[in-house]
C-alpha cells in the first residue's frame, strides 16, 4: 500500500517512517508538514494509506480529509488530542490513533487498513437484481440477495450480514442502498439497511433479524412502516 | 549440544513477526521466526529454546495439536506463550487446557511481552540499552519505536535538540508578544517533541494546559518557567545519550 505521512512535527514523521517497516508492504511515497502540501501529494500520486495530524497550521487534518471529498485513500488520524476521536470517526476513518504512539497500536490500526483494503472496490448490482458481486479478499463473489439479513455501515466499509457468514467491503452505506432493490431492503438507522423480508420483530426502537437486534431511528421508522405493510 | 536460542516465534503473519521481533531485539533477546507448525517442529529438532511464542492461527497446524506434539512426542517442556487476534478471556482456557502456559493480545504490547519474558526468562537480565542513568528524560518510549535500532535513537535524539530549541525559542516569543493563539498552536506542537524523550508524565498536563488557554498571565509564565527548565535540563541529558552513543559507535 502506498503511504503518505502528514504531521507538522518532524519527530512524529520520523517515528511513523520507522515504524513502516513493521506494517509490511506500506511503500512511504511522501511525507510533509502541511495539509496544503498533502493535498497536491494526493492529487498527483496514488496513495491507499494516510497517515494524518490533525491539529497543524492553517489547515487541520479534519478539514484536508472535508477537502478531499470522496475519492480519497484510507485514513488514520493521529493527533496529540483527544478531544478530536469522535469528530474523526464521524468522518468515517479507519482509526485514530493519539499520540505518543506505540508499535502495537499502530500496528493494529495497520491491520485495519489492510484488511479493508483487500475487501475494497466493487459492488456490482446484476441485472436481474436477485444477487449483487462483491469483491472478496482478491475474489469476486456472488450473494443472493436474499440471503442478506442486514448490512452495516462501519468506517469505511460496510459489513454484510448472513445467517452464519458476514462480508465487509470498502463502500458507504449511501451507495450500497442506491445498489439494492428498493421493495426488498430497507433503511432503518444511519449505520443500519435491513432485508424486510428477514424481520422477526420490531418494538420500540430495535428489531430482531435472525436473533440480531438492530436499531431503528426515528426519522426512519415511518419509512420502515410503510415498507413492511402492516396489517 | 544441541544449539541454543532464547526465543522462537511461531507465526505467520509478517507484520507480528516483525513486532516481536523488534521488542526482542530491544531486550538483546536471540530469536529465530517459523512461519508454521511444520518449520517449528524442524527448528525445534536440532536448535534448544528457552521459549516458544505461538500464534494460535496457523496455517498448517491446529495449535492444541502442536502443543500436544511438542510436549508427548517430542518431550520438550518448554513454556509455550499463546498470541491470539481473538479476545484473550475467550482463547485463555483453550490454551491452557491444551498445555500453553501464557496468553498474549495481538499485536502484541510492550509491557505485556516483557511480562512473559521476565516470567519465562528469568535468568536474563533486561535491560533495554546502556545508557539509562538519567533523572529528567526517560528512554524507554524512544527504544520502543526505535524498535532497536540504535542508529535511529541516536538521529531522532539529534532532531529533539533541535526541535525543542525551536519550540522553546517561540513559546517565549509568543508568551512575551501576547500571542495567546499562536502560543497555543505552538504549545500543541511542543507535545509531539517532548513525548520522545520520555516527558509526557512531566510536561504533558502543564503544555495541555498552556495550549488551552484562558489561565492568568502570572499562571502562565509559571507554567512557561516549567516548561522551560524541564525542557533545558533533557536538552543536557539528551545530549549526554547522543555523546554515549556516538562514543560506543566509536568503539565498535
Amino acid at each position: 500500500m502506498n503511504c503518505l505521512i502528514v504531521d507538522d512535527s518532524a519527530i512524529a514523521r520520523s517515528i511513523l517512517k520507522n515504524m513502516l517497516p513493521i506494517g509490511d508492504s506500506l511503500t512511504l511515497i511522501a511525507e510533509c508538514e502541511n495539509a496544503a502540501d498533502a493535498y497536491k501529494i494526493l492529487a498527483a500520486n496514488k496513495i491507499d494509506l494516510l497517515f494524518l495530524d490533525i491539529e497543524m497550521p492553517a489547515m487541520t487534518g479534519i478539514e484536508l480529509v472535508k477537502a478531499i471529498g470522496d475519492k480519497r485513500p484510507l485514513i488514520i488520524f493521529v493527533s496529540a488530542k483527544r478531544d478530536y476521536a469522535s469528530d474523526a470517526f464521524d468522518l468515517n476513518v479507519v482509526d485514530f490513533i493519539a499520540k505518543p504512539v506505540t508499535p502495537d497500536r499502530f500496528l493494529k490500526a495497520v491491520i485495519k487498513a489492510k484488511e479493508i483494503f483487500k475487501n475494497q472496490n466493487l459492488f456490482v448490482p446484476s441485472k436481474k437484481d436477485a444477487f449483487i458481486f462483491i469483491r472478496d479478499s482478491g475474489i469476486i463473489r456472488r450473494i443472493k440477495l436474499d440471503d442478506i439479513n442486514y448490512l452495516e455501515a462501519k468506517g469505511d466499509y460496510v459489513k454484510i450480514y448472513q445467517d452464519d457468514k458476514t462480508y465487509a467491503i470498502h463502500s458507504s452505506l449511501k451507495s450500497v442502498e442506491d445498489k439494492l432493490p428498493l421493495e426488498m431492503f430497507s433503511r432503518v438507522h444511519r449505520s443500519f439497511i435491513v432485508n424486510i423480508g428477514k424481520i422477526d420483530t420490531v418494538e420500540g426502537g430495535t428489531l430482531i433479524i435472525k436473533q440480531c437486534f438492530v436499531p431503528v431511528s426515528d426519522a426512519y421508522k415511518a419509512l420502515l412502516n410503510k415498507r413492511m405493510q402492516i396489517l | 549440544m544441541l544449539k541454543q536460542i532464547d526465543v522462537l516465534i511461531i507465526e505467520c503473519n509478517p507484520e507480528d513477526q516483525k513486532l516481536v521481533s523488534a521488542y526482542l531485539r530491544e531486550y538483546d533477546i536471540t530469536y529465530l521466526i517459523a512461519k508454521n507448525g511444520d518449520e517449528a517442529r524442524k527448528l525445534m529438532s536440532s536448535i534448544y529454546f528457552k521459549l516458544l511464542f505461538l500464534d494460535i492461527s496457523l496455517p498448517d497446524i491446529d495449535v492444541c495439536q502442536l502443543t500436544k506434539i511438542i510436549r508427548e512426542d517430542m518431550k520438550v517442556n518448554t513454556p509455550i506463550v499463546a498470541m491470539t487476534a481473538n479476545s484473550i478471556l475467550k482463547t485463555k482456557d483453550q490454551v491452557f487446557e491444551a498445555g500453553m502456559n501464557g496468553c498474549l493480545h495481538k499485536p502484541v504490547g510492550r509491557v505485556e511481552l516483557v511480562g512473559m519474558l521476565t516470567q519465562f526468562l528469568p535468568e536474563e537480565k533486561l535491560t533495554s540499552g546502556t545508557y539509562d542513568q538519567f533523572s529528567i528524560i526517560d528512554l524507554s518510549y524512544l527504544r520502543e519505536v526505535s524498535l532497536g535500532d540504535e542508529a535511529y535513537e541516536l538521529e531522532v535524539a539529534e532532531i529533539f535538540i533541535e526541535m525543542i530549541d525551536q519550540d522553546l525559542l517561540s513559546l517565549q516569543a509568543h508568551f512575551e508578544s501576547g500571542d495567546r493563539e499562536q502560543l497555543s498552536v505552538v504549545a500543541h506542537r511542543t507535545l509531539s517533541t517532548i513525548y520522545i524523550m520520555g516527558l509526557k508524565s512531566k510536561l504533558d498536563s502543564v503544555l495541555r494546559s498552556i495550549e488551552n488557554g484562558g489561565i492568568a498571565k502570572g499562571e502562565l509564565k509559571r507554567k512557561l518557567d516549567l516548561v522551560l527548565s524541564v525542557c533545558e535540563a533533557a536538552k543536557s541529558e539528551a545530549m549526554l545519550f547522543i555523546h554515549a552513543l556516538k562514543a560506543k559507535n566509536h568503539q565498535a
